[in-house]
């Protein structure tokens, strides 16, 4: 019996093409545009940033991205995009991000092809719950690291690694960095301040 | 463009067969795909008895519903006397009185055939090496399915894991109280009570 294999994604070219009309996703192959974010989920982005930034720099822990899209590494990257994400905040730890670029000669003009080691997703109100913890699952599935999932209308940090229990922390608690970025820590109610 | 479209899951006269056949693996039935499986360790069928034994007199003084170990249910559907199109066992789960009545009201001849009700609570232990990715699966999965709480049962670091369709999960430890809120009213225990031997 004959059998056609639909291969997932889509080629390069028209990957970049489309994601200069409109940003999206692609999920388990499917497309799925990315929804324009609210101002809080900005504005947690920058104070996230403004308090990693320092510890991340000052310390050489690795590159950090705002709001960037990173594709799922495959043999093909020079001509096809199986998956692609877009992570409202995104570390690649220690040297891994300038290896890449030395090792992808071509990276300038390609989409980054390379899975962070932690990412930052800020929860909008019509995100559903169930919705979320499929991300998660997809981002460890990747080969995440740590995933933080911030949720600001009840303030909460939900932690998630690949083994490890979640920590659902909030108010005083301790947001620490772990081995991925020893040194930061700050207290959950920071993110939520005005 | 002509597009076959590919109904999902199996005949039931077929499901019913695989399903007692035996030397076929036990599977599950999800997104379609047929998935065995894995064999637990005797820790994790522990917990799941250690679980039961706590509950069980709670549902049964209050004839609160039906608690069940290992019971496979299948995904309700236009079809379901014909064709089965997602099939789960949870370690356990709870089916509320109310529930529980109404569909055998609703479905003569039920008990020949597989649960085809979606239970309100479902209890999974996970073992040492199941990952985080597939844990999470596994309890979106069953949210949708409409599944209102999934506990899941971590015996390596000693938690419970609250999961509902739309709050953040609630990690329970330790002196903290696992209760099992409007579903199992009456119910609740210190965690730490579970993980001593």
């Amino acid at each position: 019996m004959e059998q056609t294999v639909v291969r997932q994604g889509m080629a390069l070219d028209e990957y970049i093409r489309r994601m200069d009309e409109a940003p999206f996703e692609i999920i388990n192959g499917e497309i799925i545009l990315v929804s324009p974010s609210i101002a809080e989920s900005g504005d947690i982005a920058w104070i996230f940033m403004n308090l990693l930034f320092p510890v991340v720099t000052s310390n050489r822990l690795g590159s950090l991205f705002v709001e960037s899209t990173f594709v799922l590494p495959g043999p093909d990257n020079s001509k096809w995009v199986t998956g692609s994400r877009k992570p409202d905040l995104m570390l690649f730890s220690g040297e891994r991000y300038p290896d890449y670029k030395l090792a992808n000669p071509g990276w300038r003009k390609r989409p980054v092809a390379l899975v962070p080691d932690l990412v930052v997703e800020i929860v909008s109100p019509t995100d559903r719950m169930v919705n979320v913890l499929k991300k998660i699952a997809l981002y460890l599935e990747d080969g995440v690291q740590a995933v933080w999932v911030v949720e600001p209308e009840n303030q909460v940090v939900m932690v998630y690694t690949l083994m490890a229990i979640p920590l659902i922390l909030s108010g005083d608690q301790i947001l620490t960095g772990g081995e991925l970025l020893p040194g930061f820590s700050t207290p959950v109610h920071v993110l939520f301040e005005d | 463009m002509d597009q076959t479209v590919i109904q999902q899951g199996m005949t039931l006269d077929e499901y019913i067969r695989r399903m007692d056949d035996d030397s076929e693996p036990r599977f599950e039935i999800i997104n379609g795909e047929v998935v065995p499986m894995s064999p637990s360790v005797s820790g994790s069928g522990y917990m799941a008895s250690k679980l039961m034994k706590l509950i069980w007199p709670i549902i049964l003084s209050k004839q609160l519903g039906e608690l069940f170990s290992e019971m496979t249910f299948v995904l309700p559907n236009a079809d379901s006397s014909t064709w089965v199109t997602g099939s789960r066992t949870p370690d356990l789960m709870f089916i509320s009185a109310a529930r529980f009545s109404a569909f055998n009201d609703t479905n003569p001849g039920w008990q020949e055939r597989p649960l085809a009700l979606v239970p309100d609570l479902v209890i999974e232990v996970i073992s040492p090496t199941d990952q985080m990715a597939t844990v999470l699966k596994k309890v979106a999965l069953y949210l949708e399915d409409g599944v209102q709480i999934v506990w899941v049962v971590n015996r390596k670091h000693q938690s419970i894991t609250v999961y509902t369709l739309s709050d953040e999960p609630m990690v329970l430890t330790g002196d903290q109280i696992l209760s099992g809120g409007a579903l199992i009213p009456g119910f609740s225990t210190h965690v730490r009570v579970l993980f001593e031997d």
